[in-house]
């Protein structure tokens, strides 16, 4: 069953099955975490336009503790800008570079 | 100086999956394995497994959307990618009192050739010699932050030939992280930004990077330059 969620602009952004079967079966690390993944969208603390595809969102959700996992762990939920389609989800523990443009919080 | 082996990948297990709909390649050395990533820019991340902490793989988002625009047949021609990167081999070695760091990959023959050097029964091991990675700073052109995070970064290259083989990282303890930062840094901007101000071995590296990946470097610099 497919799953809608608005971000804080208003974007809508979809998590379906198949999309959630992909990124389980590549990152196997995510499997208990489809709620997270919802609630980087609905509730992130960033939100970007890809440096490289600007198309492309990328929501931020700082993880304290993931267990078995580890700590200080940023939740990384990518979204395809023209379809609202989840495209892949991870945790990352830095990031070299600018993921892109933050448009959320605007200040 | 007594380099000891640190680490070494062979990359003939590799695994990977490309979803079209979302358009994002995974890359796995072996098979999917819980991991972190570390995100090198918006569309690339190095996946590192957690237990035991080893290279994982990586996640490439917009493959498509990139890489058709240098070579159209980019998804069909992954399967024959990827037996090419299967016969990769990187090592990493570490000198305790120096503190240095040395990566060198070689890409394994095939065929008759695997075969020959097997019968040959000897490891022939080419004379090299190190270069700068990052250009020297004048008064004209002074160092970048990038420019500075690579003044400990050498890349080794074989005589006469001069075929870049591999990496040393000097004071690795103190410069590491901040040198493979600006090293991985470096190749994506000679890739994006080809007009970036780098020196002639980042450019040769990201070449290097091109001919193994068999883009067209002639359409990335049109893409790059759109």
């Amino acid at each position: 069953m497919d799953e809608g969620i608005s971000d804080p602009t208003g974007f809508q952004a979809i998590l379906t099955d198949d999309c959630w079967q992909h990124i389980v079966s590549r990152h196997p690390e995510m499997q208990p975490f489809k709620p997270s993944v919802l609630e980087a969208i609905g509730m992130p603390d960033a939100i970007y336009l890809g440096k490289r595809d600007p198309t492309r969102r990328i929501y931020r959700k700082r993880h304290l503790q993931v267990a078995g996992i580890g700590d200080s762990l940023d939740l990384l939920v990518f979204v395809g800008g023209a379809d609202g389609y989840i495209a892949t989800a991870y945790f990352a523990a830095y990031s070299l570079r600018m993921l892109g443009t933050l448009i959320w919080p605007s200040s | 100086m007594a380099f000891q082996l640190v680490q070494e990948f062979k990359f003939d297990n590799v695994d990977y999956s490309y979803d079209r709909r979302s358009d994002v390649l995974d890359i796995s050395f072996g098979l999917p394995a819980p991991a972190i990533a570390l995100q090198v820019e918006d569309w690339l991340a190095i996946q590192v497994r957690v237990n035991p902490p080893s290279l994982q793989g990586m996640t490439v988002i917009g493959f498509r959307k990139i890489f058709d625009k240098i070579n159209r047949y980019a998804a069909e021609e992954l399967p024959g990618r990827m037996r090419r990167l299967a016969t990769t081999k990187l090592s990493m070695s570490y000198d305790n009192e120096s503190d240095t760091l040395v990566m060198r990959w070689s890409e394994g023959a095939s065929g008759l050739h695997r075969l020959l050097q097997r019968l040959s029964f000897r490891k022939k091991e080419k004379p090299s010699i190190f270069e700068p990675l990052s250009r020297v700073a004048d008064a004209a052109h002074p160092a970048t932050l990038t420019d500075q995070s690579l003044r400990n970064v050498y890349v080794e290259r074989t005589l006469p030939s001069k075929d870049i083989i591999g990496i040393k990282i000097l004071e690795f303890t103190k410069c590491g992280p901040a040198a493979i930062e600006g090293f991985l840094g470096a190749i994506v901007d000679t890739l994006f930004e080809p007009n970036a101000p780098h020196d002639e071995n980042v450019h040769l590296i990201t070449n290097a990077l091109i001919e193994r990946l068999r883009l067209d470097r002639q359409k990335f610099a049109v893409l790059t330059a759109a």
